[in-house]
């Protein structure tokens, strides 16, 4: 059976997000890949675990913040398709949420 | 010798007083100050102050604001006056206009180095003026202690990105609509995203610090909600503009700058220039316009206007202005019924 581990943004980050970049602002979609979400996933790949991240609890999500923090984890080197499969997403108060964040992860596949 | 002692001691009276009397005559009177008036370079505002619904004849008027304060005015002018007595109707943009440019002063070099203002005649031009907030910012001696703010917002600024200030909107939103934080996500997308642009994609104008300006106010009913927002930065279609490969530029070049506008809400230009993981705020404005989330959206930016009050379609909503505006205003507003 496979371990899951868990990243509940609301609980653990903020129910604030900002924007893209740290200079940005706080809790920017920069900042939260950098110092959470990165350190997660590769945790995650070590352990040959998935992740869940659950978007609820908050106030909600810029574009920014969600493209700079999923679509910048592709920049950063990571596979969009290794993004997908180990990445389990939760959202039942926005439902087209996931569906945002896939496109960041696979729009970034495109265009490398 | 008890003599000659008297007469020493008289001899130094005598020295002591001739000396006080000295002083006395020669003593400078000092002339009264003569009292210098403060003079003040007036500029009247227009009867109808407001960038949505006045814009060309509001917009000049800021830019006579700005011209007088980046010239050489003469000397004998201490600050500038913003007469406001004529004013007939105000609007909330307007008064976020003016409050850009008045904390922007500082930082330009010329003689005029303050502001002087008056409130207008007609009461309720006077009424917006001291409930929104505006007073707050510029130094007054009008009490305002009695203005209740239930039913808006104040005017709040900053530069940042600022999900805590957003989220006070929400709940300004929430405790007048009765919704819920679940509802409301998409007005958080989108502030957010209009603040990130005023850090990223609004290049710095010439004389005013990129800030953002924030506003809500509810109507009587409580069935209405408009919120404006201004950011200071340069404006979209120059920012658009400079985006652009020779191509794009051709297409659009004779249209006008509202018609850079459209294009930005409609994402055109990203994919010409392949940044598609970028601008994608404006189109999701656009987005929640089109699902009725937000109703009479209107954006002015540079010599460009879009006004959805009227139009469905994007292009339908061009205005090209002949006066520019430095700096993007966002007007829209929600209706309860939708946002249930």
């Amino acid at each position: 059976m496979i371990k899951i581990m868990k990243i509940k943004i609301a609980v653990e980050y903020t129910d604030t997000p900002g924007g893209r970049y740290i200079s940005d602002g706080p809790y920017s979609g920069e900042d939260f890949r950098k110092n959470v979400l990165e350190i997660k996933y590769r945790e995650c790949l070590e352990k040959h675990e998935k992740l869940e991240i659950d978007f609820d609890g908050g106030y909600g999500y810029g574009t920014s913040f969600l493209e700079e923090a999923f679509g910048g984890l592709v920049r950063e080197g990571y596979d969009a398709d290794e993004i997908i499969e180990n990445m389990i997403f939760i959202s039942e108060e926005e439902n087209s949420l996931i569906d945002r964040v896939r496109k960041y992860i696979l729009d970034m596949k495109v265009k490398k | 010798m008890k003599n000659k002692k008297r007469r020493t001691k008289y001899l130094k009276w005598l020295d002591k007083r001739n000396k006080k009397n000295l002083q006395k005559r020669t003593k400078r009177k000092k002339k009264p100050k003569k009292k210098v008036k403060c003079l003040l370079y007036p500029l009247s505002m227009p009867r109808i102050m407001s960038l949505t619904e006045n814009s060309e004849q509001t917009i000049d008027y800021f830019n006579k604001i700005i011209a007088t304060v980046n010239r050489t005015i003469p000397k004998n002018y201490k600050a500038i006056l913003i007469d406001a007595t004529e004013v007939e109707v105000i609007t909330i943009d307007s008064l976020m206009y003016l409050l850009a440019i008045v904390i922007s002063l500082k930082n330009v070099k010329g003689n005029v180095n303050e502001f002087r203002g008056n409130l207008p005649k007609n009461e309720n031009a006077k009424k917006i003026f001291k409930e929104s907030g505006f007073l707050n910012f510029v130094q007054n001696n009008i009490d305002i202690s009695n203005i209740t703010n239930k039913d808006r917002l104040q005017i709040l600024t900053g530069k940042d990105v600022d999900g805590e200030i957003i989220k006070k909107l929400i709940k300004f939103v929430e405790e007048h609509f009765g919704v819920t934080r679940v509802s409301t996500k998409f007005l958080y997308h989108m502030l957010i995203e209009l603040m990130t642009n005023t850090n990223n994609h609004a290049y710095e104008n010439d004389y005013m610090k990129n800030k953002w300006y924030l506003y809500a106010f509810v109507n009587e009913n409580n069935d209405k909600i408009t919120i404006t927002f201004l950011d200071t930065g340069t404006g979209i279609p120059y920012t658009v503009s400079k985006k652009w490969d020779d191509k794009f530029k051709e297409m659009f070049y004779n249209k006008g700058e509202s018609y850079y506008i459209a294009s930005a809400m409609d994402g055109e230009f990203r994919t010409q220039t392949q940044l598609k993981h970028r601008g994608k705020g404006l189109p999701d404005i656009y987005a929640h316009l089109i699902n009725k989330e937000i109703v009479n959206l209107k954006i002015i930016s540079g010599k460009g206007k879009l006004d959805f009050s009227n139009a469905i379609k994007l292009y339908d909503a061009c205005i090209n202005l002949k006066s520019n505006l430095q700096g993007t205003v966002y007007y829209f507003e929600l209706e309860k019924e939708r946002n249930d």
